[in-house]
């Protein structure tokens, strides 16, 4: 429903109004005296040394297209879970149970989806790039 | 400017004893009882359709038929989202004082016992010192996102409040799409992770802003898969429909119904504590390695919202564990024909229907209140895990646990009939039972052997 989405939209907004009530509540009565070695980024007490935004390991590189490929399969996979009785059942249903045998169309095509994740996480798993170190 | 608030037992509740009694008493029973109770008055009337009914019925005015419809509707979800964004904030407060003592009584000592009665208000003294502190910004920080952070944070926490379901009739609003909306909104946290950790410009910020980010994505794949479960055996995705799914008693509940939906839901509580970022995953904030991670440059209200979203996401980790598999709200004997009944096709319902409604979110309360402490518990008990392990646990354990739930799941679904399933309610809850009956028996050893036979509980 599109009346769903006005909540959402409201409670973002109400959200926000309460932490922007904090901004204004430690504007109004917070301390503020800023000096420059205040304003200077911590790392171990010192002064900061080189760029913290230099390179980082490139592991990560890697799992994030893993992700993107496991988060779209389960987006795919969860429209599928909500019929998939009926999907996947060769005949009608009596009582919520599959008297009649099971359809290859509905049930094997997800299986064939998972399968060929699996192969791909197996893949993955072989390149070590889950298993680090 | 210096303000002094009399909230430590040296200045007002020394002079005047029994005011921290009484505040503490409004602040522990008073201000969560009014917000149940705001709530159930409010929350029932949440659609567009029970409006226009009262619209006619007491005012004769034809709302359904009125270009402002959508106008009173709105706030009147404006009040709903209001108590809803409260309870978020009291929850996530009251639950780091419940943190601390248990804590406390973990570790042996006595835990925070100064402002209020047993040290309870010092969640709200925490909150005004963290307000009263000095809001700095690293000079070098990216300015626009290093304060656009705690934002996205705060929305990420409060968009799963609107499908959680609460009671019967007690939820923002029941979306069909609820468990792949919760899904969706509960990856908004990973993104404040990641912009605070790269808008400090600190390498502590970061490291740990990365770390969050590999974490929550890798913990989210089964997290979601576990999710699916309980969406497979109720049907739907909406929330309140898997919670009619199943029952009052613990042997209708899901996790018991089925032996893989049992697998599915330590998987996905493990999932849910990885993304939430509680020990033993809190690599994100490792303060032992990291300072602070993610937001060691954050000072006064930004960290304070940092810290209540982390906690106020236990209410939620928790809330989604108890609808997805413990029986959400369902009261033991009650049935939905016993909520019809009482509704009656009045518009008023029958002061039954609120006793009923008030119970079925107590069921809600105390179950997502119990694994909250065990969420707690988990915390003060278990080490911090290498970030090695904590990605092998995840993709070499958890995902290929969770794909065999799935598809376990499935054949169990098309193959066993309902005598099956509910003779597998009673085994497994039986098994469950027994597990926690040996488990209270060992842990009445242990302390016998330390403590005498005596269980000191004196310290609360």
């Amino acid at each position: 429903m599109p009346s769903d989405y006005i909540a959402v939209t409201l409670v973002i907004l109400v959200g926000t109004v309460v932490a922007l009530q904090f901004w204004a509540l430690a504007k109004f009565v917070g301390e503020r005296r800023p000096s420059a070695a205040k304003d200077i980024a911590y790392e171990a007490g010192s002064d900061p040394v080189g760029d913290p935004r230099g390179r980082f390991p490139v592991r990560f590189y890697p799992l994030a297209i893993l992700f993107v490929v496991f988060d779209i399969e389960a987006a795919f996979l969860y429209p599928w879970a909500v019929d998939f009785r009926e999907l996947s059942c060769a005949g009608p249903l009596r009582a919520g149970i599959c008297a009649t045998g099971i359809s290859l169309l509905g049930f094997g095509a997800a299986l064939a989806f998972l399968v060929v994740l699996l192969v791909a996480l197996v893949y993955a798993w072989r390149k070590g790039v889950i298993g680090w170190e | 400017m210096r303000i002094t608030l009399g909230l430590d037992s040296t200045s007002l509740s020394r002079r005047y004893p029994r005011l921290a009694i009484l505040a503490t008493l409004f602040m522990a029973f008073g201000l969560p009882l009014g917000l149940y109770v705001a709530a159930l008055a409010v929350f029932p009337l949440n659609t567009p359709e029970r409006l226009d009914a009262m619209a006619e019925q007491w005012l004769g005015y034809d709302l359904a038929g009125s270009p402002y419809r959508y106008i009173v509707y709105t706030a009147f979800l404006l009040l709903v989202a209001f108590i809803a964004v409260n309870y978020t904030a009291v929850f996530g407060g009251v639950s780091t004082w419940v943190e601390r003592r248990v804590a406390g009584r973990m570790q042996s000592r006595i835990g925070p016992n100064r402002p209020g009665a047993a040290g309870f208000l010092s969640w709200v003294a925490d909150a005004v010192k963290m307000i009263l502190k000095e809001d700095t910004i690293p000079a070098e920080a990216d300015h626009l996102l290093f304060r656009a952070a705690p934002y996205f944070s705060m929305v990420g926490l409060l968009l799963p409040f609107v499908v959680l379901p609460f009671g019967e009739a007690t939820v923002v609003t029941d979306m069909n799409v609820g468990v792949f909306y919760v899904a969706a909104a509960s990856a908004f946290v990973v993104v404040g992770i990641l912009v605070s950790g790269w808008a400090s410009n600190s390498k502590w910020a970061l490291f740990g802003g990365i770390r969050g980010a590999a974490q929550v994505m890798s913990y989210e794949i089964p997290a979601g898969i576990a999710m699916m479960v309980p969406v497979l055996m109720a049907g739907t995705l909406s929330m309140q429909g898997i919670v009619r799914a199943q029952g009052g008693w613990p042997w209708q509940w899901f996790v018991f119904q089925n032996p893989a939906a049992f697998v599915a839901f330590f998987i996905a509580v493990t999932a849910s504590l990885a993304e939430g970022n509680r020990t033993p995953f809190d690599l994100p904030e490792a303060e032992s390695e990291l300072v602070a991670g993610y937001h060691a440059e954050y000072s006064g209200f930004r960290l304070a919202i940092f810290l209540m979203v982390e906690w106020a996401n236990m209410w939620i980790m928790a809330g989604l564990a108890v609808t997805l598999f413990l029986g959400g709200w369902q009261v033991p004997g009650y049935g939905a024909e016993d909520y019809a009944r009482l509704l009656g096709t009045g518009l008023l319902p029958a002061p039954g229907w609120f006793g009923l409604q008030l119970l079925s979110m107590l069921m809600f309360v105390v179950k997502t209140w119990a694994l909250v402490f065990v969420f707690i518990w988990l915390r003060w008990t278990l080490p911090r895990v290498r970030v090695d392990q904590m990605m092998s646990l995840c993709w070499k354990y958890l995902v290929p646990g969770a794909f065999l739930c799935f598809v376990v799941t499935l054949v169990w679904q098309l193959l066993v009939p309902p005598a099956g399933v509910a003779f597998t309610g009673y085994a497994l809850t039986a098994l469950a039972l027994f597990v926690l009956a040996k488990f209270a028996v060992a842990t009445r050893r242990n302390i016998s052997k330390v403590a005498g036979h005596r269980v000191d509980l004196g310290n609360w």
